[in-house]
C-alpha cells in the first residue's frame, strides 16, 4: 500500500484531500478515456536513462540491398548492458498481417541482456524470426515482431531517395514507420522469468524491458529507412530530419487478447491506479500555485492540445472523444487565462472546477497536465508500481463467513447490483481461441463453448459466491466453507486479495452486451505511455509510442561497411 | 529423450491450465500451477510429477469425489492434502497451533509448495518430518539444514507419513537447489497440452470478427 511519504520528495505534510475513490476510477467509461502521465512506463524508462548518462552504440548493422539482415544496438547503464537484436525481412505486401496469427513479419527482434556473441546471434537468427515457433532463451528478456506502414514506408523512401524530406502530414496522419504486432515479455517462449531479473533497479519498474526494447527499435524503424532510400538514390538520398523524426514513434496493434491482462493481474493494476491517484491527491493537496506553475500549465497545456489536434482516427467514438477533448481544452485555457494564484488550495479549485466542467475524456488528460507540472512530487511513485502477484495467494481460511459477506458488500456492491439472468448482463463470455491460444469474447446465446469459460466474469462470480455464503451458517469459517464449495475458491481468494487493494478491480459488468474491450485496452495502453489511441473496432486498436519523445543518442554507429562513426 | 526448456512462468501456466482441464475447479488449478512452479523452482520436474499424477487413480478418485480425499487405500491427495494445511493454518486446529500429522500422502513433493507458501505469508519456518530424514521451509525457501545433498523424494509411489511442526525459532540456514527454469521432456509436455487443450474453443469466423487487424488494414 503506498504511503504518503513513499517516492517523493516536497509532499505535503498534511494530506487532507482525498483519492478519488476506487467507485469513481475503476469505471470501463473512465478507464476508457485514460491519458498516458510522466508515471507511464516509457517516461519511466526515459527519465532513467537520462538520469543515469546511459550510452548507446549501433553495434552491427548487417543489412543487405533487400533490407533483409541483423542489427544490434546497445543500451550500455551504469551496471548492465542490454542489447536489441532485430532481424530484417523482405517480406512480400500479401503476407503482411498484423493478426497473430500471422507467420511472417517485416522484423523480428529480441532484447539480450549483456552483449551478444556471434554465436548468439545465430542461435537466435534461427527461433527469433519464427517467433511463437522459435525458442528464446534465458539471456533473453523479451521478443517481438513489427510490420512496416506500407503506405508511409513507400512514401518515406520515395522523398528521401530523391533528396527530399516526406511531407509532414503524411508523416503526423500515420505517426510511425512501423508498427509492433506482439512484443512478449519475461517468460514466454523460454525468456528469462520476470522474477529472476526484478532485483535490477531499471528492470524493476513495470515493463521496462519491453519500453527500452521498443523504444531501440524506434531507432531501427529510422535506420532501415535511410538505409533503404540510400540504396535507392544513391548520392542524392538525404536522411530523415530531426523534425521528422520527432514526429515518428513506434506504432502498435493491441487487439483483444490484451484485453483480460487487466482483470488477470489485479494487484499489479492495483498498484498502477494507486500511484497515479496518489500523484493527483499529492498535487491536489499543494498550498500554493506559483507563477512558474502557472506558467508551466500553459505550456501544458499547449502540447496537449497540439496532441489532440494531431490525434487521428476513423472510429465514430474516439472522433467524439477527440471533439469534446478539444473543447475541454479550450475551457482549461480560459480558466488559465484567470488568476488561480489567490486560491486557498489552488490545485485542487481548478480539478475539482475539471470535474464539474469537463468530459471524462478531458478530466483524465487534465490529470496528466497536473502531474506533468508536479515531477518531483510525483514521480518516486514509478518505483511503487510493480507487484509480487505470489504473495497474496494463500487463503486465509479462519475468517468467518459472515466478515466474507460484509467484505463483498463493502468491496463488490457494483457485483451485487446486477441482475445476471438478464441476457444482456451474461450476453458474453471470455474463452481461450484454440486456433492461437489467445483470449477471445463469444456471444453465450449464441455460440458454443461456454462451458470453457475463463474466469473473467468477476461480478457473476461475485454474486454466486455472495449468494452461496448467505446460505451458510455465518460462523461458519471459510476453510470449511471452501472444503464444502471448492467451486468458490478462484474467487474468494481475489476477494481476500482486493481487501487492501482498493483499485484492483474493475467495477463493471466485463459479459455484459454494452462492455467494450477497448476501454480495457486503452486503460493498459496508457500506463505504457501510449498516444493516438485509435480504435478499429471495439476490440483492437492502433497505438504509437515514444512519439515526439527523444531518441537514444548514439556513441557509435557502425555503417553498412563496418566502420565506425563516433 | 528429447526435451524443451520452460520458464517457471511457463511451467505455472501449463500446469494450471493441463489441471483445469483434467477437471480440478478454477482455484484448485491454480494452486496446481502455483505449486508446479515452487517445485520447479527448487529442481524438481514438476511438470512430469504432474502428469504422473493426472495420471493416477488418486486423481481420478479425488475430481470424482470433488470435495473429499480419495478411498483410504489410494493414499492422499497432495493437493486437497495442502489445501486443507493451508486453509486450515491459523484456525483453532491449524498448524500454526499444533503439529499436524499427515499421512499416507502420494506424490507428497507436492506438499511443500504450500508449507512453502506459508512460510513466506506468515514468515515463520515449517519443519518436514518424515522419518529419516527432516526438512524445512522457511521463506519461501525448501530445503534441509545441512550441506549435504538430501532430496525430498519424487517417488509417486511413495506414500509417507509426515509430521509438520512449526518452529518457533527461525531456521538459521537452508540448504536449497534453485533453478531458473525446467527441461521438461517433449512428451510430459505433449501430455499436459492435451489435458490443457481440453480448456480451449474452436475459433469461429464470429469470434474472428473485429478481434484483431485483418488484411486489409495495412496501413
Amino acid at each position: 500500500m503506498i504511503k504518503p511519504s513513499d517516492g517523493a520528495t516536497n509532499v505535503p505534510s498534511n494530506l487532507t484531500i482525498e483519492r478519488r475513490s476506487p467507485e469513481r476510477v475503476m469505471r470501463l467509461e473512465r478507464m476508457g478515456s485514460a491519458h498516458p502521465t510522466r508515471l507511464s512506463f516509457l517516461r519511466t524508462l526515459l527519465r532513467r536513462v537520462n538520469d543515469e548518462n546511459w550510452r548507446f552504440e549501433r553495434a552491427a548493422w548487417d543489412i543487405n540491398a533487400n533490407g533483409v539482415g541483423h542489427a544490434v544496438y546497445k543500451a550500455i547503464g551504469p551496471v548492465r548492458t542490454y542489447s536489441l537484436i532485430v532481424f530484417a525481412h523482405d517480406l512480400p505486401d500479401d503476407q503482411r498481417s498484423d493478426r497473430v496469427i500471422a507467420t511472417a513479419w517485416d522484423a523480428t527482434f529480441t532484447l539480450f541482456d549483456g552483449e551478444p556473441t556471434k554465436k548468439d546471434i545465430d542461435r537466435l537468427a534461427e527461433n527469433v524470426p519464427l517467433q511463437e515457433a522459435g525458442r528464446i532463451d534465458q539471456t533473453e528478456l523479451c521478443m517481438g515482431r513489427a510490420n512496416r506502414s506500407v503506405r508511409l514506408f513507400d512514401h518515406v523512401i520515395d522523398h528521401l531517395s530523391r533528396g527530399l524530406q516526406p511531407d509532414m502530414r503524411e508523416l503526423e496522419s500515420v505517426g510511425y514507420l512501423m508498427r509492433t504486432t506482439a512484443v512478449y515479455g519475461s517468460g514466454k517462449f523460454g525468456a528469462v522469468d520476470f522474477s529472476l531479473i526484478t532485483s535490477r533497479p531499471e528492470l524493476r519498474p513495470c515493463f521496462q524491458v519491453e519500453m527500452l526494447a521498443v523504444w531501440l527499435f524506434r531507432s531501427f524503424t529510422v535506420d532501415i529507412i535511410n538505409h533503404m532510400a540510400k540504396i535507392s538514390g544513391g548520392d542524392k538520398m538525404v536522411p530523415l530530419g530531426a523534425q521528422e523524426m520527432n514526429a515518428l514513434g513506434v506504432g502498435n496493434s493491441t487487439g483483444l487478447g490484451m484485453a483480460p491482462f487487466l482483470v488477470r493481474h489485479p494487484m499489479l493494476i492495483n498498484n498502477w491506479l494507486l500511484a497515479r491517484e496518489e500523484a493527483l491527491v499529492r498535487v491536489r493537496n499543494r498550498p500554493n500555485l506559483t507563477l512558474q506553475d502557472h506558467s508551466n500549465l500553459k505550456d501544458e497545456l499547449k502540447r496537449a492540445q497540439r496532441n489532440a489536434r494531431n490525434w487521428i482516427s476513423e472510429h465514430p467514438i474516439q472522433l467524439q472523444k477527440i471533439a469534446d477533448l478539444q473543447t475541454d481544452l479550450g475551457k482549461v485555457e480560459a480558466l488559465l487565462c484567470q488568476d488561480l494564484i489567490q486560491n486557498a488550495q489552488p490545485w485542487n479549485h481548478v480539478w475539482i472546477w475539471a470535474e464539474n466542467n469537463l468530459t471524462l475524456e478531458g478530466q483524465e488528460a487534465f490529470l496528466a497536465i497536473l502531474l506533468e507540472c508536479n515531477g518531483p512530487l510525483v514521480d518516486g511513485l514509478a518505483d511503487c508500481m510493480d507487484a509480487n502477484e505470489h504473495l497474496g495467494t494463500v487463503i486465509d481460511g479462519s475468517i468467518p463467513l459472515f466478515k466474507i459477506v460484509h467484505m463483498i458488500e463493502h468491496q463488490y456492491a457494483w457485483a451485487l447490483n446486477v441482475d445476471y439472468n438478464l441476457n444482456a448482463a451474461s450476453a458474453r463470455f471470455w474463452y481461450v481461441s484454440e486456433e492461437k491460444l489467445e483470449p477471445r469474447l463469444g456471444e453465450r446465446f449464441e455460440e458454443p463453448g461456454q462451458e470453457l469459460e475463463l474466469p473473467l466474469d468477476i461480478g457473476r462470480m461475485v454474486a454466486l459466491f455472495y449468494s452461496a455464503l448467505c446460505e451458510s451458517d455465518p460462523v461458519a469459517v471459510l476453510a470449511d466453507f471452501l472444503r464444502s464449495h471448492p467451486t468458490h475458491r478462484y474467487i474468494a481468494r481475489r476477494v481476500l486479495m482486493m481487501s487492501n487493494h482498493p483499485y484492483g478491480e474493475v467495477q463493471d459488468n466485463l459479459i455484459d452486451q454494452s462492455m467494450m474491450p477497448i476501454d480495457l485496452l486503452r486503460c493498459k495502453l496508457s500506463f505504457f505511455g501510449a498516444t493516438h489511441f485509435d480504435p478499429r473496432s471495439d476490440r483492437w486498436v492502433r497505438i504509437s509510442l515514444f512519439k515526439g519523445q527523444d531518441y537514444p543518442n548514439f556513441d557509435h554507429q557502425v555503417t553498412a561497411s563496418g566502420s565506425q562513426n563516433a | 529423450m528429447p526435451s524443451k526448456r520452460l520458464s517457471l512462468g511457463e511451467v505455472e501456466s501449463l500446469c494450471s491450465r493441463a489441471a483445469r482441464g483434467f477437471g480440478f475447479d478454477w482455484g484448485t488449478a491454480e494452486e496446481v500451477g502455483y505449486s508446479a512452479r515452487i517445485l520447479a523452482q527448487h529442481g524438481f520436474d514438476s511438470a512430469g510429477l504432474l502428469t504422473k499424477y493426472l495420471m493416477s487413480d488418486v486423481a481420478m478418485q479425488t475430481i470424482l469425489n470433488r470435495t473429499s480425499q480419495p478411498a483410504a487405500q489410494l493414499g492422499q491427495c497432495p493437493f486437497i492434502c495442502g489445501i486443507g494445511i493451508s486453509d486450515f493454518y491459523l484456525t483453532q486446529s491449524g498448524l500454526e497451533n499444533q503439529p499436524v500429522c499427515v499421512n499416507l500422502v502420494r506424490f507428497s513433493a507436492f506438499l511443500l509448495p504450500f508449507l512453502s507458501r506459508l512460510s513466506t505469508k506468515y514468515d515463520i519456518s515449517i519443519k518436514i518430518d518424515i522419518g529419516d530424514y527432516l526438512f524445512y521451509c522457511d521463506q519461501g525457501l525448501i530445503g534441509t539444514l545441512s550441506e549435504t545433498e538430501t532430496r525430498f523424494s519424487d517417488d509417486p509411489n511413495l506414500a509417507p507419513n509426515i509430521v509438520l511442526t512449526k518452529e518457533s525459532d527461525r531456521v538459521a540456514k537452508i540448504t536449497a537447489r534453485k533453478s531458473a527454469s525446467l527441461n521438461v521432456s517433449e512428451k510430459t509436455i505433449t501430455m499436459l497440452e492435451g489435458w490443457m487443450h481440453r480448456t480451449l474453443v474452436p475459433a469461429s469466423d464470429a469470434s474472428r470478427q473485429g478481434a484483431g487487424a485483418a488484411g486489409s488494414d495495412n496501413l
